[in-house]
């Protein structure tokens, strides 16, 4: 790696589209946790992609401290060490549309819309 | 002369044709050998799993029995297991079993996040049936793997 690419910033937006492609290709196997705003997923035998919900504080237009939880990603190597954080704010259009698609396929949703519509047909 | 140039290419030949068939011997002996350091490592790796699996029910147990503190120990217990399998046991693993055990090992960490949480607050119904939920489907999760090793064993420690 040169020296002008060590200065710059890491691009995350290439990473998160192809996870955001490779989840709706149903190629990223994102799984529930024991925490429900966290999902994770491995990839490659030797990282592991971890999605959650942090909470953040700002301050409204009257100066109002507010919080809000915004998704952040975070790449763990085979020993279970953070690699990289990816914020939303770091991404072109955030990573709740990524967020969003884990957590439908973490929690099955697709299937239980399904199985959800079959039981309605019989009422 | 004659004679004794013809016992010398006989010789030659001779030497040549056991040169060959010791060199086969000792490539067999050679793979031989392989196999079974092969299936010695899967054997032990299916030893560790089934003591890994062994510690999943445990924890299990303990999260349905509110023995948080025990629990934890145990999680994290099972967290460094986790880890090192897949470091000492690496090329006998699959990509996709890898995948699987980092998974396990990640639900264990946040597992022991969620239970460091309850000595602040004490878990509400709801968390702690998630707590169990993921333990189950990391048991199943590992019991399968376990299955596959021990297959693997079954017919000879092919890695």
């Amino acid at each position: 790696m040169t020296d002008v690419a060590l200065k710059q910033e890491i691009d995350a937006n290439p990473l998160t589209t192809a996870l955001v492609e490779k989840t709706k290709a149903g190629r990223i196997g994102w799984q529930a946790t024991a925490n429900e705003n966290t999902f994770i997923a491995s990839v490659g035998g030797d990282t592991t992609l971890r999605l959650t919900l942090e909470s953040v504080v700002d301050f409204d237009p009257y100066g109002q401290p507010e919080s809000y939880d915004v998704p952040v990603l975070c790449l763990l190597d085979s020993k279970g060490k953070t690699l990289w954080e990816v914020h939303s704010r770091e991404v072109k259009g955030g990573l709740w549309p990524l967020y969003k698609l884990a957590q439908r396929i973490a929690n099955k949703v697709d299937e239980k819309v399904e199985a959800l519509m079959e039981a309605l047909q019989k009422l | 002369m004659a004679l004794f140039d013809l016992i010398a290419q006989l010789a030659s030949i001779l030497g040549l044709v056991f040169s060959i068939a010791a060199f086969i011997k000792a490539t067999s002996a050679a793979t031989a050998a392989k196999e079974a350091r092969d299936a010695v490592f899967i054997r032990t790796v299916a030893d560790e799993f089934q003591l890994a699996c062994n510690d999943m029910d445990q924890l299990l147990d303990l999260i349905t029995h509110d023995r948080f503190a025990e629990a934890a120990r145990v999680a994290h217990g099972l967290t460094s297991a986790l880890s090192e399998i897949p470091y000492r046991r690496g090329i006998y693993l699959s990509v996709e079993r890898k995948n699987e055990l980092l998974d396990v090992r990640t639900q264990l960490q946040i597992i022991e996040e969620q239970i460091g949480r309850a000595k602040g607050a004490p878990l509400t119904p709801k968390q702690k049936q998630t707590l169990i939920k993921v333990c189950q489907t990391s048991s199943v999760t590992m019991r399968e793997n376990l299955g596959t090793i021990k297959g693997q064993v079954e017919v000879g420690g092919k890695p």
